[in-house]
């Protein structure tokens, strides 16, 4: 007991460390808040059209008039980068919630009803975990054709299996817990049980997994766009301009890194918010 | 232990039938046309006719269950059809590609235990100095690094900016080592925090306690003990990193123009070549999967309390 | 010939004090019995002498091997061995007992020899050594581990030995019967044993001297027989008390007055009376 109560006191004493969480979620959150602003206004903020084509300016360096300079078609990378910002984000955050829907309501409805349907539903969410995830997405983009669309529904494919495998277990976890025995004992019907019992505090926990998962799903899509198979040219999106600008890495190296830097910021601001999240909300989480 | 393995394989076969079922019938309910596509990269002029024998010739025409049934009972003899592109046999063609992409995934595996493993136990021996925040603020920022990005970047700075490596092409370890940096690296700070925090987690344990008060040495016990069993749940975890390795080298061969599989499928799903991207499917998965049963052995080895059970107290 | 801890504080990183300038001998052929309430500090105390505490803790005092200042390094199982409570988690659950033997006897540089682990294992009360040496932890009950500690104990050949709370997690018949080993032991091999207990049916079994701790101090230090017949300090009273409680005695009764002016034979059976 003596242990205990010596090794709480070391994390007090550690305290400005603890503060790094906090850092890192005004650091996310500053970053992310940012990107979501230039996401949303991305129409208003760019100087120009970003699909606006100018061959006699292709290639310019940093300037004053293009602050990130152009690109090989002489668009401006500035409003390429804004514009691919609401793109991006705007897929990510579709994508997520389609996993989560599916996710949810096939792990939540398996957890809920046990039994055989359980024990099938989960056979299926198995078999689409055996699938490593970048071979899974390729074939269901070869499956449903290119295209931003398609690829947000192959990701989400590739990746609804954890979610309900998660949500099943924490509601089996919920229902058997004496706290929901005594709302079944006390006549509260079955749906409403679901929905006002057991349904909140799965959310968090999935929510918090949700969070760390982001950065992953950005990265598959841009990925995919990387490779011809998400968004296509001339749509500005990371992963397509990083593919366009490959034949300049000796001549304008410039026009590979911002998109990327892009992508790693977001990314990593995520990473961070969900880091966060997941020591503030629940510690024993291990991902 | 040849006990767990056969019990392992034995659930492998429902599960592998499982995705084969997946691949086949995902593909053909989705509206995929085989007899358009082969008619179309033939360049016969999709009339009724052509359409009609085309439908015949590729048994089309039969129930779909029969027709996964025939696709299946060839995929288990390795045949896998011909490409619509080229004509030749597909199996054939994926095995001409597939060592490369093996080889580039094999040294990135083994970038990711070999720097990973280390950094990992520096970070938690000296725990709270700068090696620790060292290795956990580079795991940190290559967690979120884009694998093709970071391909690139490499590119820039060893082949362009320092002339050390060559950019692109097929050869031996200078032409391998900057893509498998790029395709290790993510896998590489992810394997190296778990490791860190997994082997704090040990030295905690009340088993390094004893062991310390029956005067076994600190070096024993950081190798016998701390690393032994914090290298256990690292080695599950490393199942997964393989699948991510097998996909990020699908991805970053064509930066550097390595001939392996990822190019190979990836002109084939713009061409909607079915058969080949059947394969290819198929082929990764089961390779995957059989990548995760070694895994699996291991960490039954390593672990007696996964090979023996948590059994009852005798 | 004894091991004696001097002067012993240990404080927290803020510099409140767990264990306060406690000092006690143990010299070879007794047992003694350090006892208090949960954390008035005794297993700080143990981790001390052994040079063990937690990290950030910080100890002053000094402790003295067979007239010598302590060397951790060759006292730690060589010379002083250990026993803890609750022995499924101090064995690791990826080796054999026999593995954990034979780093041990490596750990204090004797010959792996396994006539020795044989001979150790039956001193300490296990039966069908072959089966057992295979076992891992996690197929082992409390009793056996406990019994496999003390062996591990036995097979170093050290001279002393701490107890740490040996038999808090085990049931009635198989605590009564390490005790009785232990007992044994310590008389056949002359054993200096630090027992660290907060059960006084324990003590009484063991004990021949009594260190009473409480709040991280020491407030008593007594033979046995003294302790439970005319304890001084409030801390031993309260805990024989506690124990009479449990037993439904009473320390005011008439029978336990009577039995301060026994001699010593009824000494002895009034001391058993407390340890049923």
């Amino acid at each position: 007991m003596m242990i205990f109560s010596i090794k709480k006191h070391q994390d007090n004493k550690n305290s400005w460390r603890s503060a790094i969480p906090n850092l890192g979620v005004i650091i996310s959150i500053t970053v992310l808040a940012f990107m979501m602003f230039c996401a949303l206004f991305a129409h208003w903020l760019s100087p120009y059209d970003p699909s606006e084509i100018n061959l006699l300016n292709k290639l310019m360096p940093m300037s004053a008039e293009h602050w990130l300079g152009t690109d090989h078609l002489g668009r401006d990378m500035l409003s390429r980068l804004l514009h691919a910002t609401s793109i991006s984000l705007g897929a990510v955050f579709i994508t997520l919630l389609l996993m989560l829907a599916i996710g949810i309501s096939v792990g939540g409805f398996a957890g809920f009803i046990g039994g055989r349907i359980d024990q099938g539903i989960m056979r299926i969410c198995d078999v689409f975990m055996t699938f490593p995830t970048v071979v899974f997405a390729l074939f269901m983009v070869a499956v449903l054709g290119t295209g931003l669309t398609n690829v947000i529904i192959a990701i989400a494919v590739t990746h609804w299996a954890w979610y309900a495998r998660l949500t099943r277990s924490l509601v089996i976890n919920i229902r058997h817990s004496d706290y929901l025995r005594a709302a079944r004992l006390s006549g509260v019907p079955p749906i409403r049980r679901f929905f006002r019992h057991v349904l909140p505090s799965v959310f968090v926990q999935l929510i918090v997994l949700a969070t760390m998962d982001i950065g992953h799903v950005m990265l598959h899509i841009s990925g995919l766009s990387f490779l011809g198979l998400g968004v296509q040219s001339p749509t500005p999106e990371w992963g397509v301009m990083i593919n366009d600008a490959r034949q300049f890495v000796w001549t304008q190296p410039a026009l590979l890194v911002w998109p990327g830097l892009c992508i790693f910021l977001n990314v990593m601001a995520f990473n961070l918010l969900g880091d966060a999240l997941r020591d503030k909300l629940d510690p024993n989480l291990s991902h | 232990m040849w006990l767990f393995i056969i019990r392992r394989l034995m659930l492998l076969v429902p599960m592998l039938l499982g995705v084969s079922m997946i691949i086949f019938f995902v593909l053909r309910l989705s509206g995929a046309d085989p007899a358009m596509s082969v008619l179309r990269h033939a360049n016969i002029p999709p009339t009724d006719e052509a359409i009609a024998l085309a439908v015949i010739e590729l048994g089309l025409d039969k129930p779909l269950w029969e027709q996964y049934l025939v696709w299946i009972g060839q995929a288990v003899q390795l045949d896998f059809g011909h490409s619509y592109m080229t004509g030749r046999p597909v199996f054939d063609e994926i095995v001409y590609y597939l060592p490369a992409t093996l080889k580039l995934a094999s040294l990135a595996f083994v970038l990711t235990l070999g720097v990973s493993i280390p950094l990992g136990m520096w970070a938690a021996r000296r725990r709270n100095q700068w090696p620790d925040f060292f290795v956990r603020g580079v795991s940190f920022l290559g967690v979120s690094i884009p694998n093709f990005w970071l391909g690139f970047m490499l590119v820039l700075l060893f082949s362009v900016q320092l002339n050390w490596l060559p950019p692109m092409g097929y050869g031996g370890l200078s032409h391998m080592i900057l893509p498998a940096i790029a395709i290790a690296f993510m896998s590489l700070c992810i394997n190296a925090r778990f490791l860190r925090a997994s082997m704090l987690e040990v030295q905690g344990q009340r088993h390094v306690l004893y062991a310390r008060m029956r005067g076994v040495s600190e070096q024993r016990i950081e190798h016998a003990h701390v690393l032994r069993n914090g290298l256990i749940p690292v080695v599950t975890a490393a199942g997964m990193h393989i699948g991510e390795l097998i996909g990020g080298s699908l991805v970053v061969e064509n930066i550097f123009g390595w001939p392996g599989v990822g190019r190979y499928a990836i002109s084939a799903i713009s061409n909607n070549d079915y058969p080949i991207i059947q394969c290819f499917t198929l082929l990764m998965t089961v390779i995957f999967v059989f990548c995760n049963l070694i895994i699996d052995v291991l960490y039954a080895w390593l672990d007696p309390r996964i090979r023996l059970g948590t059994e009852a107290k005798k | 010939m004894s091991l004696s801890i001097n002067n012993l504080s240990v404080f927290l990183p803020t510099g409140q004090t767990i264990v306060d300038n406690i000092s006690l001998t143990v010299n070879r052929g007794e047992i003694v019995a350090l006892v208090g309430a949960s954390g008035s500090g005794k297993s700080v105390a143990v981790t001390a002498t052994l040079g063990l505490l937690t990290r950030g803790l910080r100890m002053t005092g000094n402790i003295f091997l067979d007239n010598k200042p302590i060397d951790y390094t060759h006292a730690r199982g060589k010379r002083i061995a250990c026993i803890i409570q609750n022995p499924a988690s101090a064995f690791n659950p990826v080796y054999t007992m026999k593995q954990h033997a034979i780093e041990t006897l490596k750990a204090v540089g004797l010959p792996h020899d396994i006539n020795s682990i044989y001979d150790a294992m039956k001193d300490a009360g296990l039966e069908d050594l072959e089966r057992v040496l295979h076992l891992y932890s996690f197929q082992m009950s409390g009793g056996m581990l406990q019994r496999m500690m003390l062996a591990l104990a036995l097979m170093s050949k050290a001279d002393y030995l701490i107890a740490d709370e040996p038999t808090t997690d085990l049931d009635l018949i198989v605590q009564s019967h390490i005790l009785q080993r232990l007992k044994h032991i310590a008389h056949d091999r002359k054993l200096g044993i630090l027992l660290v207990t907060h059960d006084l049916g324990v003590v009484a079994k063991l004990a021949d001297r009594v260190a009473v701790m409480s709040q991280g101090k020491l407030v008593d230090e007594c033979n046995v027989m003294q302790l439970f017949d005319q304890p001084q300090s409030e801390a031993a009273k309260k805990l024989l008390n506690a124990h009479y409680a449990m037993y439904a005695t009473d320390i005011n009764s008439q029978s336990a007055k009577a039995s301060v002016t026994l001699d010593n034979e009824s000494k002895e059976t009034t001391k058993e009376l407390f340890s049923a």
